[in-house]
């Protein structure tokens, strides 16, 4: 073998060899970097610092009589699946980074962060996030849950700017965390944060017909693609980016999807709306567009692409059929729900299988329900049924439904949610 | 000789490089690493004698090249900047661990990456640098992944041109001599 030859080999086998670590090396001098940065803040103001420093102690402990440990100014709390917790003094530097489940602890462990302000901790964290993978293409969204209100826009802003520069196509939901105990309870009994406790509580405060059981086993990025449904919106709520949906079908083949069902071309639709919803123990896409003057709602499983629910409607008749989910994913999910037949619903069973849908301009079946059974004052509920019909030329709900031991109807303008009529 | 040996590092690619990592951009960095790692790891190799060693090696020279980054002037040879960076770390590296030193031959072997490089190849590498001294080793392996001239090699080393090529011509030798057995 030629020098050269012996050479070329050794080349090639060495680059074998070399291992990959260029992310570790990122972040250790990434870290390294915010170490120094702080070291040197420490070193410069340390000697003037002193004596006023002393003298502050000195305060504390003679006068207040309280021992000099840092004030919590706000508790941060970050979802995504690994659960992490940041408290921060009022100079917006970390007090204390924890884990709180297993990943979240996998995630902080390594990380020694006390002392960094906010934005510096908060991008060393991301990108470790990042690097271990709880954050990806499929899981881009992170719940921030602040006891401050004073900083939940700023700090949203930051997380989503660090994403951005991390060229990651990530989602932020922000939200303010409640004074509710029973949070507590709700979030140790489901082995969930308190933060994703209180948005599944609120959630289902919206939309009885979710289930808390089912929320609970849902990632953020789920919860996150609800939030992005208009008929989720929750007032207390801020969202940045858009929640993934590279574990689902994705809107364009939903459509596709429904369309075919009814034999209709996207050029022959109108009024054509897409949300996506949690149906079924699946997220789901619910198609809405009018064919031929027939309103059509058909409910897409989000994972398989099987259809769910088909339900049609016009003036002179409704018809409405189901399908018998006998086929792959869903069966495992679902038993054998015969979706969509009949039209009661005892209010605990989750299927919306009994609504008639409206066009956009009406304000839904969820708005509806909360208009008649406040009028009620009714909590609890059974064989709830409404109709979107036509009277007097008008477009309304009939709802009837068994509350408080008596039977309930109500006639509401699909357009404005004014109570028409009751019995 | 052969065109891996021609081409030699784009050394203007890799001044790009050390700027973008210079205004934090670490596109730059993950650039640089993938054109210069195998190069960096088979010095380190070559000088610390243990893969885990040359591993962290490679990382604390990687750390350092990104915060001298910001203070790096273009010679137009940044690879040789990058190289004598390496060597630092990797005599640093033995001096605080002078165990390292003393490896036995059964000790220098290469046992991870089972996966990457069959046991012939290793087995190859494993023989060809055991039969090398230190600086025989350092010289083959720098002339084959960087394809640099014995003179540049010399430099890089501190060492004199005619060292480094008796040392390359010693290495060759042994290393035919290898081959020809395993033949």
């Amino acid at each position: 073998m030629t020098p050269e030859k012996i050479k070329e080999k050794i080349n090639k086998i060495v680059q074998k060899i070399t291992p990959d670590i260029s992310e570790q090396i990122i972040l250790d001098a990434r870290k390294k970097a915010y170490q120094t940065k702080k070291e040197k803040t420490r070193s410069f103001s340390w000697k003037p610092a002193l004596i006023f420093a002393m003298s502050c102690l000195l305060f504390v402990t003679v006068i207040v009589n309280k021992p000099a440990t840092p004030v919590v100014a706000a508790t941060i709390s970050l979802d995504i699946n690994p659960s992490i917790e940041i408290t921060l003094d009022e100079n917006d530097k970390i007090i204390e980074i924890i884990g709180k489940n297993e990943e979240g602890i996998s995630v902080v462990e390594d990380l020694d962060l006390e002392g960094y302000q906010v934005e510096a901790a908060l991008k060393v964290l991301i990108e470790s996030l990042l690097k271990h993978g709880f954050l990806n293409e499929n899981a881009n969204s992170i719940l921030v849950t602040v006891d401050d209100e004073d900083i939940t826009d700023s700090l949203m802003k930051m997380i989503n700017d660090i994403l951005v520069e991390d060229n990651f196509d990530g989602s932020v939901v922000c939200q303010n965390l409640k004074d509710n105990p029973d949070l507590v309870k709700l979030a140790e009994t489901y082995g969930i944060s308190i933060g994703r406790a209180q948005l599944i509580t609120e959630l289902i405060a919206l939309d009885e017909t979710y289930n808390i059981e089912e929320l609970a086993k849902l990632n953020v990025t789920q919860l996150n693609l609800l939030l992005g449904n208009p008929e989720n919106a929750l007032s207390g709520i801020k969202r940045m980016g858009q929640a993934s949906q590279k574990d689902y079908i994705g809107e364009e083949k939903a459509k596709e999807i429904a369309l075919s069902s009814v034999g209709a071309k996207e050029t022959e639709i109108s009024d054509y709306n897409i949300e996506i919803d949690y149906r079924h123990r699946n997220i789901v896409y619910v198609i809405k567009f009018v064919y031929n003057n027939i309103e059509y709602v058909v409910m897409v499983n989000g994972t398989s692409g099987t259809i769910l629910e088909c339900e049609q409607e016009n003036k002179q008749y409704k018809y409405q059929y189901g399908y018998n989910n006998s086929s792959g994913l869903d069966d495992e999910n679902s038993g054998n729900n015969n979706y969509g037949q009949g039209s009661s619903n005892n209010g605990t069973n989750g299927g919306k299988g009994n609504n008639s849908y409206g066009n956009g301009s009406c304000i839904g079946q969820k708005n509806v329900k909360r208009i008649a059974l406040n009028r009620a004052n009714a909590s609890e509920y059974n064989n709830y049924r409404s109709e979107l019909s036509l009277q007097d030329g008008k477009r309304v709900y009939c709802v009837e439904f068994e509350a408080n031991n008596r039977q309930y109807k109500y006639v509401i303008d699909a357009n404005t949610g004014e109570i028409l009529e009751e019995k | 000789m052969t065109d891996f040996c021609k081409q030699s590092i784009d050394d203007v690619l890799l001044d790009e490089c050390l700027e973008e990592i210079a205004s934090d951009d670490m596109d730059g960095f993950r650039k640089l690493y993938e054109l210069t790692s195998h190069i960096l790891y088979g010095f380190s190799l070559s000088i610390v004698k243990n893969e885990y060693t040359a591993q962290d090696c490679l990382h604390d020279s990687y750390i350092k090249i990104i915060e001298a980054a910001k203070t790096y002037v273009s010679k137009s040879k940044p690879l040789a900047w990058m190289l004598t960076i390496t060597r630092n770390t990797c005599l640093q590296s033995l001096r605080e661990n002078r165990k390292q030193a003393n490896l036995t031959e059964e000790q220098w072997i290469l046992q991870a990456h089972e996966e990457d490089v069959s046991a012939v190849d290793r087995e190859f590498l494993n023989q060809c640098l055991n039969q090398l001294d230190d600086k025989e080793r350092q010289v083959i392996m720098l002339h084959s992944l960087t394809g640099y001239k014995f003179k540049e090699i010399a430099q890089i080393l501190k060492l004199p041109l005619s060292t480094v090529l008796s040392r390359h011509n010693r290495a060759i030798k042994k290393l035919q001599q290898i081959v020809k057995q395993e033949e």
